[in-house]
């Protein structure tokens, strides 16, 4: 039943004392909102803190009563994960710490490669970690728009609402991110060379 | 008459709910191709089952 219920109608349900309703809001977006952290973080433990802290500020706010509900909910969290990271950012500039590139936890060591032999892996993750770096490479604002696009799955209305621009600067920012990332990817020689 | 052509799809036979009308008007897809592929092999990242565990204690306890 909560499946088809809007997430307005969850949130509603949750400030009146319904749990399970924000734990629904949870199950439905948490891919999206951990695939965008995590394109910029690379740092998993870190990248799962924030995710964190993302959803726990979503509740702090939803019950101080800052959220208006006008069809955009999934927009409003992306928005306080990007504020999140921000501040992450922020925080690290002025401790003047490490660089992000220094954690260089790669998300895909976790996982399971046991079939494929020692050199397919080797060159996917070569291949995975230049393709990460080309997307690190893109301007702020055409980077955000791949990431919440083909990471994130978004639509275009959606991403437009997050960054706040128009649908069509959206599109174009897409564009110019796809020729800009096409230019480096000829510029490294990078092609298609693991299936 | 005997020309071939080409049996006409009605609306509910053409898939349209992954497809973003953005995209598709743009054209991203076949323009992009080679860049589009490329992006697909980065895996997209998953919040798995004990960080969503986490989270919802997390949530639990909040209340």
């Amino acid at each position: 039943m909560k499946k088809n219920m809007s997430d307005y109608e969850l949130i509603e349900r949750f400030i009146k004392g319904e749990q399970s309703c924000f734990e629904h809001l949870i199950h439905r977006h948490k891919n999206k909102v951990f695939a965008y952290i995590s394109l910029y973080i690379r740092d998993q433990a870190l990248a799962e803190d924030l995710f964190q802290d993302t959803f726990l500020k979503v509740i702090q706010s939803v019950k101080s009563g800052k959220y208006y509900d006008n069809g955009k909910f999934i927009s409003w969290v992306m928005r306080i994960a990007h504020n999140l990271i921000i501040d992450h950012f922020r925080r690290v500039k002025q401790l003047n710490t490490v660089s992000n590139d220094d954690y260089e936890s790669d998300l895909f060591n976790s996982k399971k490669l046991a079939e494929a032999n020692v050199e397919d892996h080797l060159i996917k993750k070569q291949i995975q970690k230049d393709i990460r770096k080309l997307i690190s490479q893109l301007p702020d604002d055409q980077r955000e728009v791949v990431i919440l696009r083909h990471y994130s799955g978004l639509s275009f209305k959606e991403i437009a609402d997050i960054t706040d621009v128009s649908i069509n600067t959206a599109l174009g920012r897409m564009r110019y991110a796809l020729i800009n990332m096409r230019k480096m990817m000829e510029e490294k020689k990078i092609s298609l060379t693991y299936n | 008459m005997g020309l071939n052509s080409t049996r006409l799809l009605s609306y509910q036979e053409i898939l349209v709910q992954k497809t973003d009308i953005y995209d598709d008007a743009w054209g991203f897809y076949p323009e992009f191709n080679d860049v589009i592929k490329l992006l697909k092999q980065v895996k997209k990242p998953v919040a798995g089952k004990r960080l969503t565990r986490k989270l919802i204690a997390k949530v639990r306890e909040q209340q």
